[in-house]
């Protein structure tokens, strides 16, 4: 199966690079830009499969713009647009899916489901999950 | 009830007592007549006023002596001036807020009328005003709680991003636990990323913990710790701050209210810079302003028309973004302080920004301060406090002024 490319937004360095770190980690071949529309442009050259919008640095009034971009320049490329969590997901969004930020194993679930289980994550899902069973299965009731 | 107490200036004596009789029958009015300048401040000393009745000749002292009691105690006397015909159509041409009415010596029928409505348009303007700065109070710390709420939202957005790059590395770890250099990369990672989390904390202490006495406050700190909090979102928004601190000034100061002030003006000259910028922080002696403190932004500027409202409760440029009340709030510090604040922007294109300078009378800061001390200790008569007042800087083509 080939590598699923991956373009991530985002202002902050720091979770730029540990995102980066974690979806290489998971096999995707991951290209970095900042969330403004420049650098947008700039990176859309190449077509990728999957752009993380992250809006909880940008605004979801933008990230929705940078959504709209993307679409307008790369109409077949999916989207996936990260949000707070204690935000309700939007009724009207171009995006393929909303993720609400709740941290790493979500966001990799959700986003291996856009991309059709390309990602190398759900094994590791899968026993993460059987382990949290086995503990409950394990306490009195 | 309590009896109005009515003063009447006049040079001409025998007009006191027509006046005191006509105001006796028809009103529950106490007449006080004087007949110079020394007896009408002494008379006003004495206890409250509630009207006062000047001839045309002591007219013009009068109206400075109650304008000078309203500036300096915030309370007005209304006025009736009581003059000659030719007089009359003369004043009534004028309008100085003090003077209520114009009653002509020949329609003393008309003066209790006028003194009573005169006297409850007051009490009720003086209600008013009363109720506007309970109002203005309500609001001040009604925005102390708006600061608060932004400040725990602008927390969390800071320690979110750390903390989710710690989720992250942590979770990377697991994945790769039998690879021992790529669990101790992610460990240092997660420490130093730790590490912000902690930064962050420390500075929001510093930044609130506050002292209710006046202390020497270094603004240089102030301006540091501003950017301190606001280093994730500079970063982010790739805007570099430019120092240029050429002053160690202090002022004798709340802290925290002074961190509330420049941290509006800062959070403002960030926001006006979405896509990146210089943000210049100055601190300098200026010659009547010790220090002077420019925050300069290379935002959008601000249109000329919104410049004369800065400042102004409830006006913002930032639409249902705003509230329009940080930057009143700042104004307000600052007034306290006897700070003057001049804003400079433009709007042209390549060329844009906007420019706070905020002048700290000279008289405000430590240094001068201690002087007066040493030389009050020297000489009989302390130096009067100047108004704070800066060079002005070279204006440049195309910028926009407002002087506050």
């Amino acid at each position: 199966m080939n590598r699923p490319r991956i373009l991530i937004l985002n202002d902050d360095r720091r979770l730029l690079e540990t995102r980066k770190m974690l979806l290489q980690d998971c096999g995707a071949e991951v290209f970095t830009a900042r969330g403004s529309e420049e650098s947008l442009r700039a990176t859309l050259n190449d077509p990728v499969d999957l752009v993380l919008i992250d809006a909880t640095n940008v605004g979801l009034e933008h990230g929705e713009k940078l959504c709209g971009l993307v679409k307008s320049l790369r109409p077949s490329e999916r989207i996936a647009l990260l949000i707070k969590p204690e935000i309700g997901i939007p009724i009207q969004t171009i995006a393929d899916r909303v993720i609400h930020r709740t941290g790493p194993r979500r966001m990799l679930v959700e986003i291996n489901e856009l991309l059709d289980g390309r990602l190398d994550v759900e094994l590791w899902e899968m026993r993460a999950d059987d382990e949290d069973e086995d503990r409950s299965m394990g306490q009195p009731t | 009830m309590t009896r109005m107490k009515i003063v009447q200036w006049d040079n001409q004596p025998e007009r006191f007592l027509s006046v005191k009789d006509v105001l006796q029958r028809n009103t529950a009015a106490e007449h006080v007549a004087v007949g110079s300048l020394a007896a009408f401040r002494s008379s006003l000393e004495s206890g409250p006023v509630d009207l006062v009745l000047a001839s045309g000749s002591v007219l013009a002292e009068a109206v400075a002596q109650l304008s000078a009691l309203e500036e300096a105690e915030h309370r007005r006397i209304p006025l009736i001036a009581f003059v000659s015909t030719e007089d009359k159509s003369r004043l009534l041409a004028t309008s100085d807020p003090i003077i209520f009415d114009v009653i002509d010596v020949s329609e003393l029928d008309r003066l209790p009328f006028s003194v009573t409505r005169a006297v409850a348009v007051n009490s009720s303007r003086e209600a008013i005003k009363s109720e506007l700065e309970a109002a203005k109070e309500l609001l001040l710390s009604c925005q102390k709680s708006v600061s608060i709420g932004r400040l725990l939202a602008s927390i969390a957005h800071e320690i979110n991003n750390p903390l989710e790059a710690i989720a992250n590395l942590l979770f990377l770890g697991q994945r790769n636990l039998s690879d021992q250099g790529e669990v101790a990369r992610c460990l240092r990672m997660a420490e130093e990323e730790l590490q912000r989390v902690g930064d962050i904390t420390k500075q929001i202490l510093h930044f609130h913990r506050d002292s209710k006495t006046l202390q020497e406050v270094r603004l240089d700190d102030v301006l540091e710790s501003i950017i301190s909090l606001y280093r994730n979102r500079l970063e982010m928004r790739q805007v570099e701050v430019v120092r240029q601190y050429r002053s160690q000034g202090s002022i004798l100061a709340h802290p925290g209210e002074l961190r509330q002030a420049f941290s509006n003006l800062v959070a403002n000259a960030i926001d006006a810079m979405p896509r990146g910028g210089r943000l210049t922080l100055r601190l300098r002696d200026a010659r009547h302003c010790k220090p002077s403190v420019t925050i300069a932004d290379q935002g959008q500027g601000i249109e000329p028309q919104a410049l004369p409202h800065l400042g102004e409760l409830l006006f913002t440029t930032k639409g249902e973004a705003g509230t329009g009340l940080g930057l009143w709030v700042t104004y307000q510090i600052l007034k306290k302080y006897g700070a003057s604040v001049r804003v400079y922007s433009s709007t042209r294109l390549g060329r844009s920004g906007t420019t706070f300078m905020l002048c700290f009378a000279e008289s405000n800061s430590v240094v001068a301060k201690r002087e007066s001390e040493s030389l009050s200790q020297m000489s009989p008569h302390n130096p009067s406090p100047r108004n704070g007042r800066d060079d002005r800087g070279t204006l440049e083509d195309g910028h926009n002024a407002k002087t506050a």
